[in-house]
């Protein structure tokens, strides 16, 4: 009896001790004042610039490294670790000055070495952001070589010592470009062009970057705890060159919540800023605190050429003009998120001030909603094929939002069409890249893209015929001429004016149906100031986000 | 020990072993069917997708990744993460994950366990009384409704409306947020222990061992205590094992509502990536915990009652 009456006292103890514990608090060690919490979905893949891909480890890197350029207050790209810069009469030779205060936060200065080191090793570890080097983004010389030998597995240290990156001295960088890339200096704020310092990473092998012991800060917070799939704790970098204007000594990052416990964690002032999802946006749609913000993603839809069907331009052109964008938008997404105009975003590609979308005479020519016009088209589409009716597939991703509520949304507009039968099938998003898309096995597809660099030719390429990303082969010589032409044109004016002739030339093929442009939404505690967001690059910057007083 | 047992027990644990081969090459087969890579953004060329599968040897035939699988798993390897934490080590993150699972289960099964054998005592030693009813309209709602709806509930009553409880996992005060969602986990527990414990109080209080007890003068307390309880409960402690496994191996939907970084939620997020590597050693270690009690269970039933050890051809 005795023994049974010790393990049952035992018992009541341990689960006393577990279930109702009383030695914490809620208060969290960090003074909420001077600590900026943050809360998402999203979770931190690695914090190594060469090897990350997506969003929220842009957003964490970002804390803690800076790059040649960073955004200041107002998301303009200004100098960063560079502290002047000198381009020469060609364009193809910048040369960067770097910072004398810039320092690594264990007292090392970061060196010229240091990017041609880092620049190096995104080609040795075959990260995703290596091409970003060739002639899809950057034109560093001996890029696109290095980017096709580590494709093919043959990349030698020659092919990398090609690369047009030289240490000059320790704080003078020069790199070398195949052509003139305006958007070169805007780029070098992208994080698979941060620094990283040679001997520390070296020291680390393969722990670089994967936790908070083996990483090195030159930005405005260090890691000082990652718990993975939790949380990312930060302090601030006494060492960083603009550490004046970084206001919070903590910076604490909740990684993978589920959007409406983060929305609660919201509401008890758990959190200062958290990403929600369009379900939850009409509780908080009419609050101070909402806030939307452009993601960059272009969503469109692929039609397939190989399709008799659709290599009918009537046809085309009739599905597109029955969406009524404007009602998706507001109706179905509701999370901020505007009609597309265009095959290139709003605001993304500037010709010094000229904007692209503003500029181009075809910005809503192809994008307007006339279901009469539409049925018109389908009808004279039907007649030119022979037809009463074609079936077409629709194929979304059933893995991500809002992909279910917008094919959703497709389907029954088209559904209004006579003559257009319409098959939704639901895939995930690997399925419908890699074996659907890549090996044409589709009609339509519901398809995104975001920017990599400021520049319309981020979305112009991908329609190039080709590239690997056109997967519904489209393919015209007036297009793939007018591209060619943009890509050789050192003229700045010219290149920008026939970049816009080429999208008009896309857009009046009907070939790809540019739908919305996605905005994120979240919710900020309306007592902070100077959070930055950017469609392109690093999302979101908090270098600067301030707390007036103690929120709510 | 005699000679039938550690026959018995050897039996069982080649038993075990095949059946946890068997689940690893499914387990292997399974993910290997999943539509797509674990290198799914829609900006890496093909070229890239197959530079990335060579470097993690994905571009090996399945046979033979499976066997190197294998053979790295018997020395204790079980891989890196391919792209939910970029090259590392999934034994340390299942391990990180796993602690706080286990804490969480062990944490619900203790309470659950306590309260539903207060609860059901109470409810079979006042068969047909409001006090019943109460344990059984407990009973059924605890079985009935999901956990994930009580930590819901929950974080709506506690933390948001009162403000009293912690909604979200807290590295620095790990016990006090625990709170939540232990209580939300133990609620099942507690009904099945509860319902149990009453059947179990109240066939044991019907047999004729009891009324000797009675008839021998003994009173009430002692006839309950050590007579009637301790009997009611040695089935109890076998439905443990497998309530203890479950909570312990993850719960899925209350760790994500909670955002407790458990093995629950790395698993979720592991088959959204398509990395391979976590989920079969998430799923293994499932597996493999499942049928480690499963084995302590038939053997310690089989020490108790030798009955149970005579195979067909034992007799």
């Amino acid at each position: 009896m005795k023994a049974w009456k010790k393990i049952a006292s035992m018992l009541l103890a341990l689960a006393m001790m577990a279930g109702c514990g009383s030695s914490g608090s809620s208060k969290s060690k960090y003074d909420a004042a001077t600590t900026f919490r943050f809360g998402s979905e999203g979770d931190v893949v690695s914090m190594d610039s060469a090897y990350i891909d997506e969003g929220m480890s842009f957003n964490a890197i970002h804390l803690q490294q800076e790059g040649l350029t960073m955004n200041d207050e107002n998301g303009k790209i200004v100098n960063g670790v560079a502290k002047s810069y000198a381009v020469s009469k060609d364009g193809k030779t910048y040369t960067f000055k770097l910072r004398e205060d810039a320092k690594w936060d264990n007292g090392d200065p970061v060196t010229a070495n240091d990017f041609v080191f880092a620049w190096k090793r995104a080609f040795k570890v075959t990260g995703l952001y290596y091409y970003m080097f060739g002639d899809d983004a950057a034109h560093i010389v001996g890029g696109a070589e290095a980017v096709a030998a580590t494709d093919n597995g043959e990349l030698t240290d020659e092919i990398l010592d090609g690369l047009g990156v030289k240490a000059i001295d320790d704080k003078t960088l020069q790199v070398k470009l195949t052509t003139k890339t305006p958007y070169f200096y805007d780029l070098m704020s992208f994080p698979c062009f941060y620094p990283q310092n040679e001997k520390f990473v070296t020291e680390c092998g393969e722990d670089y970057g994967k936790d908070a012991e083996h990483l090195l800060s030159n930005g405005a917070y260090k890691l000082t705890s990652w718990t993975k799939s939790k949380t990312m704790e930060f302090e601030k970098n006494e060492n960083y060159f603009n550490a004046d204007k970084v206001a919070m000594d903590h910076f604490v990052m909740e990684l993978a919540m589920d959007p409406q416990s983060a929305a609660s964690n919201f509401d008890t002032d758990e959190l200062d800023f958290t990403i929600i999802t369009s379900s939850i946006v009409d509780k908080y749609k009419d609050t101070d605190s909402y806030l939307s913000f452009s993601e960059g993603y272009l969503y469109y839809l692929e039609l397939n050429m190989k399709n008799e069907d659709l290599q009918n331009l009537n046809i085309r052109k009739g599905l597109s003009l029955a969406i009524d964008r404007e009602d998706i938008c507001n109706n179905v997404l509701k999370d901020g998120s505007i009609p597309a105009t265009g095959f290139v975003p709003t605001g993304l590609s500037y010709n010094g001030a000229k904007e692209f979308r503003k500029t181009s005479k075809a910005t809503g020519k192809y994008t307007t909603f006339d279901l009469t016009a539409a049925q018109e088209a389908i009808d004279k589409g039907l007649k030119e094929l022979g037809k009463d009716s074609v079936t077409l597939g629709l194929i979304y991703d059933t893995d991500y939002s809002p992909m279910d509520i917008y094919a959703e949304y497709l389907q029954g507009v088209w559904s209004k069409l006579k003559g257009v039968n319409i098959e939704v099938a639901g895939t995930t998003k690997q399925d419908r890249i890699y074996n659907r898309e890549k090996n044409g096995d589709f009609d339509i597809a519901c398809t995104r893209w975001g920017p990599d660099y400021p520049d319309a030719t981020t979305y112009l390429t991908l329609r190039i015929s080709g590239n690997a990303q056109n997967y519904g082969k489209y393919d015209s010589a007036a297009y793939d001429k007018l591209m060619k032409q943009v890509s050789k044109e050192e003229d700045m004016d010219k290149r920008f004016d026939k970049m816009i002739e080429a999208e008009e030339v896309l857009l009046a093929d009907y070939d790809t149906i540019p739908v919305f442009e996605k905005a994120g939404c979240g919710l900020l505690q309306t007592s902070v100031k100077g959070l930055v967001t950017k469609s392109f690059g690093v999302p979101l910057t908090f270098t600067y986000v301030t707390k007036t007083a103690e929120t709510k | 020990m005699d000679k039938s047992m550690l026959k018995y027990i050897g039996k069982r644990l080649l038993v075990s072993a095949v059946t946890l081969l068997v689940i690893t090459t499914v387990l292997f087969l399974m993910t290997r069917l999943m539509p797509g890579s674990p290198f799914n953004s829609e900006k890496l060329s093909m070229q890239q997708i197959e530079t990335m599968k060579a470097k993690y040897g994905l571009d090996q035939p399945v046979y033979i990744q499976y066997l190197t699988y294998l053979k790295n798993m018997l020395s204790g390897d079980f891989g890196i993460s391919y792209n939910l934490y970029k090259d590392v080590k999934v034994s340390s993150l299942v391990w990180n994950a796993a602690k706080i699972s286990f804490a969480y289960g062990l944490a619900a099964t203790i309470l659950g366990t306590i309260l539903g054998m207060l609860l059901g005592i109470v409810a079979a030693l006042n068969r047909n009384t409001v006090w019943d009813t109460i344990a059984t309209v407990i009973s059924v709602l605890g079985v009935s409704i999901p956990s994930f709806v009580f930590a819901l509930l929950m974080l709506i009553l506690f933390g948001v409306n009162l403000q009293i409880l912690p909604t979200m996992y807290k590295l620095d005060s790990p016990v006090y947020s625990s709170i939540l969602p232990v209580i939300a986990l133990s609620l099942s527990v507690i009904a099945n222990v509860a319902r149990f414990t009453r059947t179990e109080m109240i066939s044991v209080l019907g047999s004729e061992y009891i009324t000797l007890a009675q008839a021998k003068g003994l009173d009430r307390r002692t006839v309950i205590w050590r007579h009637a309880l301790r009997n009611a409960l040695i089935p109890v402690i076998t439905i443990l094992g497998p309530i203890l496994v479950n909570l312990m191996t993850g719960t899925m939907v209350v760790e994500q509502i909670c955002s407790v970084p458990g093995l629950g939620k790395l698993l979720i997020n592991s088959i959204h990536a398509n990395d391979y590597n976590i989920i079969m050693a998430c799923s293994f270690l499932y597996a493999f915990m499942y049928i480690m009690m499963m084995l302590v269970i038939d053997v310690s039933y089989g020490i108790i009652d030798p009955r149970i050890r005579l195979g067909k051809g034992d007799k």
